[in-house]
Protein backbone atom coordinates (compact mmCIF):
# COMPACT_ATOMS: atom_id res chain seq x y z
CA UNK A 1 0.00 0.00 0.00
CA UNK A 2 2.76 2.38 0.89
CA UNK A 3 4.48 1.56 -2.39
CA UNK A 4 1.32 2.45 -4.34
CA UNK A 5 0.97 5.73 -2.47
CA UNK A 6 4.52 6.71 -3.26
CA UNK A 7 3.93 5.90 -6.93
CA UNK A 8 0.75 8.04 -7.07
CA UNK A 9 2.38 11.01 -5.35
CA UNK A 10 5.33 10.71 -7.70
CA UNK A 11 3.00 10.75 -10.75
CA UNK A 12 0.98 13.66 -9.34
CA UNK A 13 4.13 15.72 -8.73
CA UNK A 14 5.39 14.94 -12.24
CA UNK A 15 2.05 15.96 -13.74
CA UNK A 16 2.00 19.14 -11.70
CA UNK A 17 5.50 20.09 -12.85
CA UNK A 18 4.65 19.36 -16.50
CA UNK A 19 1.47 21.45 -16.22
CA UNK A 20 3.40 24.39 -14.76
CA UNK A 21 6.10 24.22 -17.45
CA UNK A 22 3.55 23.96 -20.29
CA UNK A 23 1.41 26.80 -18.96
CA UNK A 24 4.42 29.05 -18.31
CA UNK A 25 5.93 28.46 -21.75
CA UNK A 26 2.63 29.12 -23.53
CA UNK A 27 1.99 32.19 -21.37
CA UNK A 28 5.34 33.71 -22.34
CA UNK A 29 4.97 32.84 -26.03
CA UNK A 30 1.47 34.35 -26.20
CA UNK A 31 2.35 37.42 -24.14
CA UNK A 32 5.49 38.18 -26.17
CA UNK A 33 5.50 41.72 -27.50
CA UNK A 34 4.28 42.42 -31.02
CA UNK A 35 6.95 44.32 -32.94
CA UNK A 36 5.17 44.82 -36.26
CA UNK A 37 2.74 47.57 -35.12
CA UNK A 38 5.71 49.47 -33.68
CA UNK A 39 7.54 49.12 -36.99
CA UNK A 40 4.53 50.65 -38.71
CA UNK A 41 4.72 53.72 -36.43
CA UNK A 42 8.37 54.17 -37.39
CA UNK A 43 7.58 53.71 -41.09
CA UNK A 44 4.89 56.41 -41.00
CA UNK A 45 7.41 58.80 -39.42
CA UNK A 46 9.95 58.18 -42.17
CA UNK A 47 7.20 58.54 -44.81
CA UNK A 48 6.17 61.96 -43.50
CA UNK A 49 9.72 63.33 -43.34
CA UNK A 50 10.56 61.94 -46.80
CA UNK A 51 7.41 63.42 -48.34
CA UNK A 52 8.06 66.82 -46.72
CA UNK A 53 11.61 66.65 -48.07
CA UNK A 54 10.52 65.73 -51.61
CA UNK A 55 7.90 68.48 -51.62
CA UNK A 56 10.60 71.03 -50.68
CA UNK A 57 8.82 71.97 -47.44
CA UNK A 58 11.74 71.21 -45.12
CA UNK A 59 14.01 73.31 -47.34
CA UNK A 60 11.92 76.45 -46.69
CA UNK A 61 13.11 76.41 -43.02
CA UNK A 62 9.86 78.26 -42.28
CA UNK A 63 8.57 77.03 -38.92
CA UNK A 64 4.93 77.98 -39.56
CA UNK A 65 4.82 76.47 -43.04
CA UNK A 66 6.44 73.22 -41.86
CA UNK A 67 3.99 73.02 -38.92
CA UNK A 68 0.99 73.53 -41.22
CA UNK A 69 2.18 70.91 -43.74
CA UNK A 70 3.07 68.47 -40.95
CA UNK A 71 -0.43 68.81 -39.47
CA UNK A 72 -1.96 68.22 -42.90
CA UNK A 73 0.17 65.16 -43.59
CA UNK A 74 0.15 63.30 -40.28
CA UNK A 75 -2.59 60.63 -39.97
CA UNK A 76 -5.30 61.40 -37.39
CA UNK A 77 -4.27 58.70 -34.93
CA UNK A 78 -0.63 59.81 -34.76
CA UNK A 79 1.28 62.63 -33.09
CA UNK A 80 4.74 63.76 -34.07
CA UNK A 81 7.53 66.11 -33.07
CA UNK A 82 10.01 67.29 -35.68
CA UNK A 83 13.24 69.21 -35.18
CA UNK A 84 15.49 70.58 -37.88
CA UNK A 85 19.13 71.31 -37.13
CA UNK A 86 22.03 72.42 -39.29
CA UNK A 87 23.79 75.64 -40.20
CA UNK A 88 20.68 77.64 -39.35
CA UNK A 89 18.54 78.48 -36.34
CA UNK A 90 17.17 75.14 -35.02
CA UNK A 91 13.45 74.61 -35.62
CA UNK A 92 10.96 72.59 -33.57
CA UNK A 93 7.42 71.80 -34.65
CA UNK A 94 4.68 69.37 -33.62
CA UNK A 95 3.36 67.98 -30.34
CA UNK A 96 5.11 67.69 -27.00
CA UNK A 97 6.63 64.27 -26.33
CA UNK A 98 4.38 61.91 -24.39
CA UNK A 99 5.52 59.84 -21.45
CA UNK A 100 4.78 56.18 -20.80
CA UNK A 101 4.06 55.15 -24.38
CA UNK A 102 5.99 53.73 -27.27
CA UNK A 103 7.75 56.50 -29.22
CA UNK A 104 9.57 55.78 -32.44
CA UNK A 105 12.30 58.12 -33.62
CA UNK A 106 14.44 58.59 -36.70
CA UNK A 107 16.57 61.01 -38.66
CA UNK A 108 16.84 62.10 -42.26
CA UNK A 109 19.48 64.28 -43.85
CA UNK A 110 17.97 66.71 -46.35
CA UNK A 111 19.67 68.93 -48.89
CA UNK A 112 18.80 72.63 -48.65
CA UNK A 113 21.03 73.86 -51.43
CA UNK A 114 23.05 71.44 -53.50
CA UNK A 115 25.28 74.10 -55.10
CA UNK A 116 26.86 75.22 -51.82
CA UNK A 117 26.38 71.80 -50.17
CA UNK A 118 24.04 73.14 -47.50
CA UNK A 119 22.13 70.46 -45.67
CA UNK A 120 20.15 69.90 -42.50
CA UNK A 121 19.16 67.01 -40.27
CA UNK A 122 15.48 66.36 -39.61
CA UNK A 123 14.94 64.32 -36.43
CA UNK A 124 11.47 63.07 -35.60
CA UNK A 125 9.62 61.39 -32.75
CA UNK A 126 6.30 59.77 -33.54
CA UNK A 127 3.71 57.94 -31.43
CA UNK A 128 0.09 56.88 -31.59
CA UNK A 129 -2.56 58.90 -29.74
CA UNK B 1 -12.18 -19.26 14.14
CA UNK B 2 -14.40 -16.30 14.98
CA UNK B 3 -11.39 -14.12 15.32
CA UNK B 4 -10.25 -15.26 11.83
CA UNK B 5 -13.64 -14.31 10.29
CA UNK B 6 -13.44 -10.98 12.04
CA UNK B 7 -9.99 -10.52 10.60
CA UNK B 8 -11.22 -11.36 7.06
CA UNK B 9 -14.14 -8.97 7.48
CA UNK B 10 -11.74 -6.32 8.66
CA UNK B 11 -9.47 -7.04 5.71
CA UNK B 12 -12.44 -6.93 3.31
CA UNK B 13 -13.49 -3.49 4.57
CA UNK B 14 -9.96 -2.29 4.28
CA UNK B 15 -9.89 -3.43 0.66
CA UNK B 16 -13.13 -1.52 -0.03
CA UNK B 17 -11.68 1.63 1.49
CA UNK B 18 -8.56 1.29 -0.67
CA UNK B 19 -10.66 0.79 -3.83
CA UNK B 20 -12.85 3.84 -3.22
CA UNK B 21 -9.76 5.84 -2.33
CA UNK B 22 -8.19 4.73 -5.60
CA UNK B 23 -11.25 5.72 -7.65
CA UNK B 24 -11.44 9.15 -6.02
CA UNK B 25 -7.75 9.69 -6.78
CA UNK B 26 -8.25 8.44 -10.34
CA UNK B 27 -11.25 10.75 -10.79
CA UNK B 28 -9.31 13.78 -9.56
CA UNK B 29 -6.40 12.82 -11.80
CA UNK B 30 -8.66 12.42 -14.85
CA UNK B 31 -10.38 15.75 -14.20
CA UNK B 32 -6.96 17.40 -13.85
CA UNK B 33 -5.75 15.78 -17.05
CA UNK B 34 -8.89 16.80 -18.95
CA UNK B 35 -8.60 20.37 -17.62
CA UNK B 36 -4.96 20.53 -18.63
CA UNK B 37 -5.77 19.13 -22.07
CA UNK B 38 -8.57 21.69 -22.55
CA UNK B 39 -6.38 24.63 -21.51
CA UNK B 40 -3.58 23.33 -23.73
CA UNK B 41 -5.87 23.00 -26.76
CA UNK B 42 -7.28 26.50 -26.20
CA UNK B 43 -3.82 28.05 -25.89
CA UNK B 44 -2.55 26.17 -28.97
CA UNK B 45 -5.51 27.42 -30.99
CA UNK B 46 -4.87 31.02 -29.82
CA UNK B 47 -1.19 30.59 -30.62
CA UNK B 48 -1.92 29.27 -34.13
CA UNK B 49 -4.31 32.15 -34.83
CA UNK B 50 -1.67 34.63 -33.77
CA UNK B 51 1.06 32.95 -35.84
CA UNK B 52 -1.23 33.00 -38.90
CA UNK B 53 -1.97 36.70 -38.41
CA UNK B 54 1.72 37.56 -37.91
CA UNK B 55 2.52 35.65 -41.10
CA UNK B 56 -0.11 37.73 -42.90
CA UNK B 57 1.39 40.94 -41.46
CA UNK B 58 4.87 39.93 -42.69
CA UNK B 59 3.49 39.07 -46.15
CA UNK B 60 1.81 42.48 -46.29
CA UNK B 61 5.05 44.26 -45.35
CA UNK B 62 6.98 42.28 -47.97
CA UNK B 63 4.38 43.00 -50.66
CA UNK B 64 4.42 46.68 -49.72
CA UNK B 65 8.21 46.73 -50.05
CA UNK B 66 8.00 45.19 -53.53
CA UNK B 67 5.27 47.62 -54.62
CA UNK B 68 7.36 50.56 -53.35
CA UNK B 69 10.29 49.53 -55.56
CA UNK B 70 10.62 50.72 -59.15
CA UNK B 71 10.14 47.18 -60.49
CA UNK B 72 12.07 45.01 -62.92
CA UNK B 73 12.43 45.95 -65.74
CA UNK B 74 12.03 49.60 -64.77
CA UNK B 75 9.61 50.15 -67.63
CA UNK B 76 7.74 46.91 -67.14
CA UNK B 77 4.46 45.99 -68.76
CA UNK B 78 1.98 43.14 -68.27
CA UNK B 79 3.94 40.77 -70.55
CA UNK B 80 7.52 41.28 -69.27
CA UNK B 81 7.10 42.13 -65.59
CA UNK B 82 9.49 40.33 -63.22
CA UNK B 83 9.23 42.56 -60.14
CA UNK B 84 5.99 44.45 -59.75
CA UNK B 85 7.14 47.82 -58.44
CA UNK B 86 5.02 50.95 -58.70
CA UNK B 87 7.49 53.62 -57.63
CA UNK B 88 9.06 56.24 -59.84
CA UNK B 89 11.43 57.36 -57.08
CA UNK B 90 11.47 57.17 -53.26
CA UNK B 91 7.83 57.20 -51.99
CA UNK B 92 6.66 58.53 -55.35
CA UNK B 93 4.08 56.19 -56.90
CA UNK B 94 3.90 56.41 -60.68
CA UNK B 95 0.43 56.82 -62.21
CA UNK B 96 1.78 55.25 -65.43
CA UNK B 97 2.87 52.10 -63.61
CA UNK B 98 -0.44 51.99 -61.80
CA UNK B 99 -2.34 52.12 -65.11
CA UNK B 100 -0.08 49.32 -66.43
CA UNK B 101 -0.95 47.36 -63.30
CA UNK B 102 -4.63 47.86 -64.14
CA UNK B 103 -3.97 46.26 -67.54
CA UNK B 104 -2.46 43.19 -65.83
CA UNK B 105 -4.51 40.18 -64.78
CA UNK B 106 -5.12 40.15 -61.01
CA UNK B 107 -4.22 36.47 -60.50
CA UNK B 108 -1.05 36.95 -62.54
CA UNK B 109 -0.02 39.87 -60.30
CA UNK B 110 -0.47 37.59 -57.25
CA UNK B 111 1.81 35.08 -58.93
CA UNK B 112 4.47 37.76 -59.68
CA UNK B 113 4.22 39.15 -56.13
CA UNK B 114 4.52 35.61 -54.70
CA UNK B 115 1.29 35.81 -52.73
CA UNK B 116 -0.71 32.89 -54.09
CA UNK B 117 -3.24 31.91 -51.46
CA UNK B 118 -3.76 35.55 -50.46
CA UNK B 119 -5.94 38.35 -51.78
CA UNK B 120 -5.05 42.02 -51.87
CA UNK B 121 -6.30 45.45 -52.81
CA UNK B 122 -4.56 48.78 -53.35
CA UNK B 123 -6.24 52.11 -52.74
CA UNK B 124 -4.72 55.55 -53.24
CA UNK B 125 -6.54 58.43 -51.58
CA UNK B 126 -5.75 62.09 -51.14
CA UNK B 127 -5.65 63.69 -47.68
CA UNK B 128 -9.34 64.64 -48.04
CA UNK B 129 -10.11 60.89 -48.33
CA UNK B 130 -11.10 61.02 -52.03
CA UNK B 131 -10.10 57.87 -53.92
CA UNK B 132 -7.60 58.63 -56.68
CA UNK B 133 -6.84 55.08 -57.84
CA UNK B 134 -7.57 51.50 -56.89
CA UNK B 135 -6.67 47.96 -57.90
CA UNK B 136 -7.31 44.40 -56.78
CA UNK B 137 -10.03 42.51 -54.99
CA UNK B 138 -12.44 45.10 -53.55
CA UNK B 139 -14.16 42.68 -51.14
CA UNK B 140 -11.95 42.04 -48.13
CA UNK B 141 -12.85 39.11 -45.87
CA UNK B 142 -12.21 38.86 -42.13
CA UNK B 143 -8.70 39.10 -40.63
CA UNK B 144 -7.49 41.79 -42.99
CA UNK B 145 -4.12 43.50 -42.55
CA UNK B 146 -4.42 47.13 -43.59
CA UNK B 147 -1.12 48.92 -44.21
CA UNK B 148 -1.19 52.68 -44.75
CA UNK B 149 1.76 54.63 -46.12
CA UNK B 150 2.16 58.26 -47.01
CA UNK B 151 3.26 58.81 -50.58
CA UNK B 152 3.45 61.31 -53.39
CA UNK B 153 1.01 60.62 -56.21
CA UNK B 154 0.57 62.93 -59.19
CA UNK B 155 2.41 65.69 -57.34
CA UNK B 156 0.30 65.62 -54.19
CA UNK B 157 0.70 64.06 -50.77
CA UNK B 158 -1.55 61.00 -50.69
CA UNK B 159 -2.27 57.84 -48.73
CA UNK B 160 -1.39 54.42 -50.10
CA UNK B 161 -3.51 51.67 -48.56
CA UNK B 162 -2.63 48.02 -49.03
CA UNK B 163 -5.10 45.44 -47.69
CA UNK B 164 -4.26 41.74 -47.57
CA UNK B 165 -6.11 38.68 -46.37
CA UNK B 166 -6.12 34.92 -46.88
CA UNK B 167 -8.04 33.45 -49.80
CA UNK B 168 -11.03 31.41 -48.68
Amino acid sequence: MKKAQIFSIDAAIALFIVAIILTASLFYVIRSKEILPELQVSRVGYDIVAVLDHEGILQTLDQDKIAVELNKTIPVNYEMRLTLVGEFEPLEVGSELQKERFISSGKRIFVINSTDAKFGIAAFWIWTK
Amino acid sequence: MISKIKEFKRKGKKAQIITSDFFIALGIMLISLLGLFGVWQYQISRFNTRIAFEDLQIRTLQTNKILFSSGEPNNWNSSNVKILGLAESERHISSKKLSRLNETNYNYTKDVLGIEGYEYSILIKNLQNTTLASYGNPNPQKDVVNLRRIILYEGQISIFELKMWRST
